[in-house]
């Protein structure tokens, strides 16, 4: 299986039976518990071609092809600070540094904050946007301060 | 109807620009009309920055600041297209040398594929794929429907449900204040058990005074004559049972009036909570755990009239029976009063920390309690899937792991609760001490007016009087901060807005013709991916139309979107000409009868299951509706007729016996729009003719969609349409369809026939 990068940006894909597909898209099975595996290659369509088992296991050319398009096209931005969460109105407003830039968004109920079983959360905003929280332990004093009350 | 109108203006929309836009413009558009424009909010690595695009008919203009702009004329431009992402999509220009993106969140998604639309009209090229022209007074409606009013006062924009009131201003206030005003109704009690109150406070205090009489005028009394002292001990004693009836009866009517306020209260807020609860959408109980709302219904209602009645009057007579015990000290000995309040410093810091600390636990401990709760109510729901899975031992298990969560949370509450309070009370009673030891000393040595063996009686009583309220203070700290987090969880639903809702001018119309259209609609249930697509297509009245395609395709959601269940993301659903937002909720779905892909039956007799959509129908006509749906003979069959309980989810019956109840509920509502999905997916192909056979009588006159996997059973539909992916793909008869190449009906058909031809061999 090898990927080639087009000059108009899309990947198309060679499979092992010498097949090709052109603008090939890729999703992670489990993009909370492994991240890193089950890469579902698809077609325009959204029909699988094949899954990478683990990123590991390709070329290291192919794997950053892979991994600039999963980059490239995914934007789950990786809360890093939280400056403030305020409550007053009804829903949540969060003020938050992420790995993307700061930005504040709005919760529209606790709901919307997914505890994952390994201690993360996920958090989706009113429009639908998922911002990816680490774990309690892993936050400064100052974070941990202000969410704690919307926990 | 509003709308039609303007379909004559037609021409150019312009819509509005932000002023921060056009202050960035500068002039640059001079009069050009803005064809569309969009916002965008990620850089190319996918980093929060702002820009804008503005569509003109001769180029585009990319906005980053005042500064830097470019601009891309149309005729340079070849593709456009969007490119979905995960959580975010970029739109893609091509112009002859180079490859423009503009990149965004879900935020801007919607800005972004009308920008698009508008843009793709312009190119030439064939490689850009054409939606429909959409005209431009839908767009106008969609952006009226996103488009907000902005609120004087916080700026904050109000959704169209608040009727202008902005919601965020009537709420910021604190959460306690709201609560009182839940027992606004009552006021005049509520203020006449505080005017008790006060009284019985003063009741209260009053028996020190009187004990300080007896010992220094009638018992000690060494200056006075016998005689006088037995006189002034007979009148102090009668004082003091006269003060102690009346502060018993007092408090006997205060008692008594706040429970009746309290028992109102609760039951208007868990009246108001219900209430609000059936005026949410289903995405709002998507969402949710049925365990989690019955707690808020149940529990925390009653916690909270448990504050608004008792904590809040006795936070007021504590602070009274404080004030008193204070200047009455002060009055008869200022140096002794100082004494006694010395340790007031440590008690409330202790207290106020206290409190502090709780406050957040509270909340922490809900979640928990909710989530043990959780697994209970899940698990019941499924209890069939957990038998026939031996799922036993996990879901024991996973309660467990909850339970003991929960009990680790509380026992941390108590620790700070309980490991403090010998702290305070140990405080409180060793300034007890002090005022013995002190006040002992100042009478033996220096004796006079205020230094008497009654002051210190009366300091005694008067510093049990003073440190009592505190402590109750603290404890109503304690319940206020339970409170508070109740009143939170409960605010939560009163707070949320119902999606769905009648606006203020909502018409009422005698009754329906039946008529169904559908124009440009689009939908989604979560923002990301479409469920419907561009939705083009009208029902007539009396037309019976059969709806098929692959599991998946949308058919559940279009029925969705008639009755309402959702409002449509995009275009809009007309019913008569029109717009289904605009008719009266109620009424509309009044002239809506459904039969849901599942049904779901009320814990109650067959016959109130059957009368749910016209309580007022009589017993003829509930058995004629039975027979029409074919499930008459099996009613009567059983032992209790009629009058057969049928359990939570009608969990007695079997899956078609379940269908078969709910389509008589359908056909007694006797509606003028009948939605049939998947109705009789559970019968045997027999029972289902015969009932098709009574509904063709019945479906006559009314507009009828029918949904249906099993092609035989939209036989007698007068058009097909064929759902895939959200769009419409193939719309005509049965005859017109089956042989159409490629067709995903003909395949369909082909397959069913095919499969029953090889039973029939076999
Ligand atoms: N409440 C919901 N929230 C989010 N997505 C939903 C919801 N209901 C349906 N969907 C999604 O919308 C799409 C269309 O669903 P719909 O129920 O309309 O299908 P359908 O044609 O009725 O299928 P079936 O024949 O299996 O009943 C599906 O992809 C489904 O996953
Ligand atoms: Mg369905």
């Amino acid at each position: 299986m090898r990927f080639i990068l087009e000059p108009d940006g899309t990947i198309t894909l060679l499979g092992t039976d010498g097949q090709t597909t052109r603008d090939v898209r890729f999703r992670r099975a489990f993009p909370w518990s492994k991240p890193r595996q089950y890469i579902s290659v698809r077609d325009e369509k959204g029909k699988e071609q094949t899954m990478i088992r683990s990123l590991d296991e390709l070329e290291e050319s192919e794997r950053t092809i892979v991994e600039t398009w999963l980059d490239q096209n995914s934007f789950i931005p990786l809360i890093r600070r939280v400056e403030k969460v305020n409550t007053d109105f009804g829903y949540q407003e969060w003020q938050v540094e992420t790995d993307r830039g700061k930005v504040t968004f709005r919760v529209q109920e606790r709901e919307d904050i997914r505890f994952l079983p390994d201690g993360r959360f996920s958090i989706k905003d009113a429009d639908g946007n998922i911002y990816a929280m680490p774990r309690l332990s892993d936050l400064d004093p100052m974070s941990l301060k202000a969410v704690e009350p919307v926990l | 109807m509003i709308y039609q109108k303007d379909v004559s203006r037609g021409g150019q929309i312009v819509p509005d620009l932000p002023r921060e836009l056009h202050a960035q413009l500068n002039g640059e558009l001079a009069d050009e009309p803005v064809l569309g424009w969009s916002e965008f909010d990620l850089d190319s690595r996918n980093r929060f920055s702002r820009s804008f695009a503005i569509l003109t008919p001769t180029r585009l203009i990319e906005v980053h600041s005042e500064k830097h702009k470019t601009i891309i004329p149309i005729a340079d431009i070849r593709s456009a297209k969007v490119s979905e992402g995960l959580g975010m999509d970029r739109l893609i220009l091509q112009t002859q040398d180079r490859r423009i993106e503009f990149r965004y969140s879900r935020r801007f998604r919607r800005d972004a594929v009308r920008l698009h639309r508008h843009l793709s009209r312009l190119l030439p090229d064939e490689s850009t794929p054409k939606d429909e022209v959409r005209p431009s007074w839908l767009e106008k409606i969609e952006r009226q429907a996103e488009q907000q009013q902005i609120c004087d006062k916080c700026g904050h924009a109000i959704p169209g449900y608040a009727d202008s009131v902005c919601p965020r201003c009537s709420q910021s206030r604190k959460i306690l204040w709201r609560l009182l005003e839940v027992a606004r109704p009552y006021r005049t009690l509520v203020i006449a058990a505080v005017v008790l109150t006060l009284i019985h406070a003063g009741f209260t205090a009053l028996p020190g005074v009187v004990q300080k009489h007896i010992v220094d005028d009638a018992i000690v009394g060494t200056s006075l004559s016998v005689s006088q002292r037995v006189q002034n001990l007979v009148f102090w004693a009668l004082i003091f049972a006269l003060v102690v009836v009346g502060s018993e009866v007092i408090g006997g009517g205060r008692m008594a009036i706040l429970a009746k306020v309290g028992t109102c209260v609760a039951r208007d807020l868990r009246h108001k909570v219900y209430q609000h609860l059936h005026s949410l959408s289903l995405r709002f109980f998507a969402k949710r755990r049925t365990g989690s709302l019955i707690t808020r219904v149940t529990n925390d209602t009653d916690r909270l009239w448990d504050f608004i009645v008792f904590s809040s009057v006795n936070v007021v007579r504590d602070v009274l029976m404080i004030m008193v015990a204070v200047s009455v000290m002060f009055y008869y000995n200022w140096q002794l009063a100082f004494i006694a309040l010395s340790p007031l410093p440590v008690i409330a810091g202790v207290t106020w920390w206290r409190g502090r600390k709780m406050h957040k636990i509270f909340g922490r401990l809900w979640t928990y309690w909710s989530r043990m709760s959780a697994v209970v109510g899940d698990a019941m729901s499924g209890v069939r899937v957990v038998k026939a899975f031996a799922g036993e031992k996990r879901e024991i298990a996973r309660f467990d792991e909850r339970n003991e969560a929960y009990t680790i949370k509380e026992q941390e509450v108590n620790r700070t609760w309980f490991v403090l309070q010998p702290v305070v009370s140990g405080i409180m009673r060793l300034s007890m001490l002090l005022i013995w030891v002190v006040g002992g000393y100042l009478v033996i040595y220096h004796p006079n007016e205020r230094n008497t063996v009654g002051t210190l009686m009366l300091f005694t009583f008067y510093v049990g009087m003073f440190f009592q309220p505190i402590g109750e203070l603290a404890n109503s700290a304690r319940m206020v901060t339970r409170a508070a987090s109740s009143a939170q969880r409960v605010f939560e639903v009163l707070d949320t807005p119902p999606e769905v809702y009648t606006r203020s001018n909502a018409i009422h119309k005698q009754s329906v013709e039946g008529k169904i259209e559908f124009r440009n609609v689009g939908f989604s249930y979560e923002g990301s991916q479409p469920a419907l697509v561009d939705v083009n297509i009208q029902i007539e009245p009396g037309e019976m139309v059969g709806l098929c395609g692959h599991s998946g395709a949308g058919k559940s959601t279009f029925v969705n979107l008639i009755c309402r269940f959702y409002d449509v993301t995009e275009g809009q659903i007309l019913i008569d000409g029109v717009d289904v937002r605009d008719y009266d909720l109620q009424w509309l779905r009044q002239q809506i009868g459904v039969v849901l892909q599942e049904p779901y039956l009320f814990h109650g007799t067959i016959a109130e299951n059957i009368r749910y959509g016209r309580p007022d129908a009589t017993d003829e006509e509930v058995m004629n509706a039975a027979r029409a749906a074919n499930a008459h003979d099996f009613i009567v069959g059983f032992q209790d007729g009629y009058d057969t309980m049928v359990g939570e989810r009608g969990q007695s019956l079997s899956g078609g016996e379940r269908q078969r109840i709910s389509i008589a509920r359908a056909i007694l509502h006797n509606p003028k729009i009948l939605i049939l999905d998947e109705a009789t997916s559970s019968l045997d192909s027999e029972t289902e003719r015969q009932i098709q056979q009574a509904m063709t009588r019945l479906v006559s006159g009314r507009t009828t969609i029918a949904i249906a996997h099993r092609l035989s059973t939209l036989q007698a539909a007068h058009r097909l349409i064929v759902l895939d992916k959200g769009r419409i793909v193939e719309e005509g008869t049965h005859e017109m369809l089956k042989d159409k190449e490629n067709g995903i009906y003909a395949k369909l058909f082909k397959t069913q026939t095919e499969m029953a031809r090889q039973i029939a061999l076999k």
